[in-house]
């Protein structure tokens, strides 16, 4: 159980800190935006008091220092700086590492704490002169820093206020009206005035505050961030503040509280007064103001507590309802659960069709609504805005740029985008890659850019929207753009491409994906190794995605990744060769036409057909799997969209569209290529999905299909 | 021949702070004095102060006492229906000065 709210904890913290990144970087644009420094300050003290309550104790420890001094910021008694934003965001780092390290330290991480620990205090100590060079100044004590009070922000509690101000408050100027609407900034806030002692307009002083209240606030804020709104008018004013309840233990009350309990807690009547007034089978507030046991508006201010107490509590529900934390590995297995039901659904309407029941058909049919439904819904759940994973490209462009001398900001567009989160994992790592590639190739240094009548800072913008299945993932910079030049001479040399080969431009551009391949003069960690953009594109089309290349000498280069959304279950079309099935991704079908067997054979060396007036490649399936048997008199031929072209895949039959349950192949298949996985037909058989892009990318090489062949061959 | 009843408007400019109560008094003493209805009108009122407020507040207790009329009319600033709200004296936003009187918290129950 400790270890599942360890876990809790863990992904909690995960959250807040990928949410913190991304705040500190805005807060360097922003140094004194007051929503982004309370921001910061939350997930901070929401690390720390959770890690505190989980056992992760370092880790509290650690926050501790950081939120003390990100309370100092955020109310104006530290100045919010570059300097400090770097620490700050090495702390947040180092939170993770600790994260990472559970309650097992090594002498490493220790030693990073006690480094980083240091530099916190200094700056707690000294502000921005932290960061300037060794000063005679002796530094302030722990002590001294820590006797800031926190914001203490955290859990939201009901709290209790009877505010009498001094009768003259007015002749100080203070303006209590404004007061009450402090105090209702702080949380959601009820205030019931006391107007008793307003006498006839004769006996009146009119520079007397007659007035008192009773308040209910709900308050993630401490009580001293309470009582900090009457300070100035504490000594001649009475004002008792006590706590009512945490709000998420309200939200475990069955019902509301009742009146009488809220008297006798506020000490006004007593339990024996309340048992006997209940007696009388009456309203309580009713006959308690009748035997003149209470006043009518203490009954009336207790009422509006009761009711503040019932919407808090309302609302506590509400948020709870809104959404819930579920472990990933469980939508997975659901997703599985529904991926096995749509198999299952399959046979039935298979069964159904062979049976040829009415009643039969009549529930297969209801069953594959459902299971449509069903699916959907489950696939969104999955869904995660690609944003999330936003801020981690903002934090690479912000530490690259410092370490490669050059000037660069990220701007993004479609962080709404969602997509589904196995995907989104497995677009990190190469959107990283690229984003480093950009910097460290594409983006100039400031001289050059300036020399060049660019803005001195290059911008990298990195984009997404939704394009039918698909997702299109944009990483434009204005940098130096393709040196195709020098593409093609380390090509040369490398062996990829033969002397005198003349490639177009776009053929030239596609080099830099080739394994092995690097521009780079001298190797640096940023990029140069030569694996980036190889990595890249491997680990796209392995997610059934392409990756398009613009690039132009002087204006920057557009990478455009087309992702499907998602990865567990498409709509295919399921197609017939020998007695093999094979699915079609049904998102990359353009039409199908029928085709005579004497077409199909191959005329000059080339297989070429006219579809709606253009001349598009095409390959016989039966030949290219080598699969035994004649072809039947009448073949079909699937038109496919394959990265920027199209191309036609001869069948001996079409089935009909049909969903696919992908599920991946086994090891020993995981080399073959223009195959991306398999599913299981209704009646058990097995197809393997094509992987149309593969496919034709190999047909453009080897239009006879030999060499392809043996690619899309299982390796021995 | 019965007497016309008179009635008597006070309509105060602008914010009305603690400077504005006490001369608010006196005016309305004063119209309490010499008039069968007297009418406060919220209108050219933008802001309005705890000290005002309960000057408005006694001079209801008065007419609660005696035979003469009091009441609220006019537009009622946001700023002014907002104030009123937060500090829970309405628990809905009034537009006008009528709305203010039947929700005023125990403002009084009869209107004369």
């Amino acid at each position: 159980m400790i270890d599942g709210f360890k876990e809790s904890f863990r992904e909690e913290a995960e959250e807040l800190l990928s949410g913190l990144e991304g705040i500190l970087l805005e807060l360097e644009a922003r140094p004194g935006d007051p929503e982004l420094l309370n921001a910061a300050f939350r997930a901070v003290h929401t690390i720390k008091g959770s890690a505190g309550m989980f056992g992760f104790e370092a880790i509290g420890r650690f926050a501790h220092d950081l939120e003390n001094i990100m309370d100092r910021i955020r109310s104006g008694s530290l100045p919010m700086t570059k300097g400090f934003a770097d620490l700050a965001l090495a702390s947040r780092d180092h939170i993770r590492t600790l994260l990472a390290a559970d309650e097992a330290p090594g002498p490493a991480v220790e030693a990073r704490t006690s480094e980083l620990v240091e530099a916190l205090r200094a700056y707690a100590a000294k502000g921005a002169r932290a960061f300037e060079p060794e000063s005679a100044e002796a530094p302030e004590t722990r002590a001294d820093a820590s006797t800031e009070k926190p914001g203490s922000e955290g859990e939201e509690t009901v709290w209790r206020l009877s505010f009498k101000p001094g009768e003259g408050v007015f002749r100080s100027g203070t303006k209590v009206l404004r007061l009450l609407e402090e105090l209702s900034e702080l949380g959601d806030c009820a205030c019931f005035p006391h107007t008793e002692r307003i006498p006839e307009l004769g006996k009146l002083d009119p520079e007397a505050c007659l007035t008192s209240w009773d308040a209910i606030i709900a308050s993630g804020k401490g009580p001293d961030a309470i009582k900090d709104v009457f300070i100035f008018i504490e000594t001649e004013s009475e004002i008792a503040l006590g706590k009512i309840e945490e709000a998420a233990i309200l939200q475990e009350r069955e019902e509301p509280k009742k009146l009488g309990e809220i008297l006798l807690e506020r000490g006004i009547v007593t339990r024996a007064a309340i048992d006997e007034a209940l007696q009388s089978q009456r309203r309580l507030g009713e006959v308690l103001v009748e035997k003149k046991l209470v006043s009518k508006e203490q009954v009336e201010s207790a009422l509006v507590e009761q009711e503040h107490l019932k919407r808090v509590q309302e609302r506590q529900v509400d948020t709870g309802a809104a959404s819930i934390r579920v472990a990933s590995d469980k939508l997975d297995q659901l997703v599985d659960l529904v991926g096995e039901l749509v198999t299952l659904q399959a046979r039935l309407s298979q069964t159904a069709l062979g049976i040829q029941d009415p009643g039969l058909t009549g529930i297969s049919e209801m069953f594959d609504r459902l299971i449509s439904q069903l699916r959907d819904n489950t696939m969104s759940i999955r869904m995660l805005p690609i944003g999330s994973t936003f801020n981690k490209f903002r934090r690479v462009v912000r530490d690259l740029s410092l370490e490669l001398g050059k000037d660069a900001e990220l701007a993004t567009e479609g962080a709404e985008t969602e997509l589904d989160k196995t995907v989104i994992e497995k677009l990190g790592d190469p959107l990283v890659h690229i984003i480093r590639n950009s910097l460290d190739h594409g983006i100039e240094r400031p001289a050059d850019r300036l020399a060049a009548g660019k803005p001195r800072s290059g911008t990298i913008r990195l984009s997404a929207m939704h394009s039918g299945a698909y997702v299109l993932i944009q990483v434009a910079d204005d940098g130096a753009g393709l040196d195709r030049a020098a593409i093609k001479a380390k090509a040369l040399e490398r062996g990829i491409i033969g002397p005198g080969a003349d490639l177009p431009d776009q053929e030239i551009d596609q080099l830099i994906f080739a394994p092995g391949f690097s521009t780079a003069k001298t190797v640096t960690k940023v990029s140069g190794r030569g694996v980036g953009m190889d990595v890249v594109k491997r680990e796209i089309d392995s997610l059934g995605g392409t990756v398009l290349l613009k690039s132009e000498r002087g204006s920057g280069t557009t990478m455009t990744l087309k992702i499907p959304l998602t990865l567990a279950i498409i709509e295919g079309l399921l197609v017939k060769v020998a007695d093999e099935f094979y699915v079609v991704p049904l998102s990359s079908v353009d039409g199908c036409i029928e085709i005579r067997s004497d077409e199909v054979a191959e005329r000059d060396g080339k297989r070429i057909m006219t579809y709606r007036g253009e001349l598009l490649p095409f390959v016989p399936l039966r030949a290219w799997f080598d699969s035994p048997g004649e072809a039947p008199a009448i073949s079909q031929i699937v038109i496919v969209n394959a990265l920027e072209s199209r191309i036609g895949f001869v069948v001996d039959q079409v089935i009909g569209d049909y969903q696919t349950v992908v599920k991946p192949l086994g090891r020993l298949y995981r080399n073959v290529r223009g195959l991306s996985g398999a599913t299981i037909l209704g009646d058990g058989t097995v197809a393997l999905i094509l992987d149309v892009n593969r496919l034709s990318q190999a047909v453009k090489r080897d239009p006879a299909g030999r060499a392809a062949r043996d690619e899309a061959s299982p390796d021995a | 021949m019965k007497k016309k009843p008179t009635q008597k408007l006070i309509a105060p400019e602008g914010a009305l702070g603690i400077e504005a109560a006490s001369p608010l008094r006196q005016e309305l003493l004063a119209a309490f004095a010499g008039s069968d209805e007297v009418l406060f009108d919220f209108s050219l009122a933008e802001d309005i102060d705890l000290a005002v407020l309960q000057v408005l507040y006694a001079a209801r207790r008065s007419a609660e006492l005696g035979t003469v009329r009091f009441s609220l009319m006019g537009k009622v600033s946001e700023k002014i229906s907002r104030r009123l709200q937060v500090a829970g004296f309405t628990r809905t936003p009034c537009r006008t000065g009528e709305e203010l009187e039947a929700s005023l918290v125990d403002y009084g129950s009869a209107t004369k």
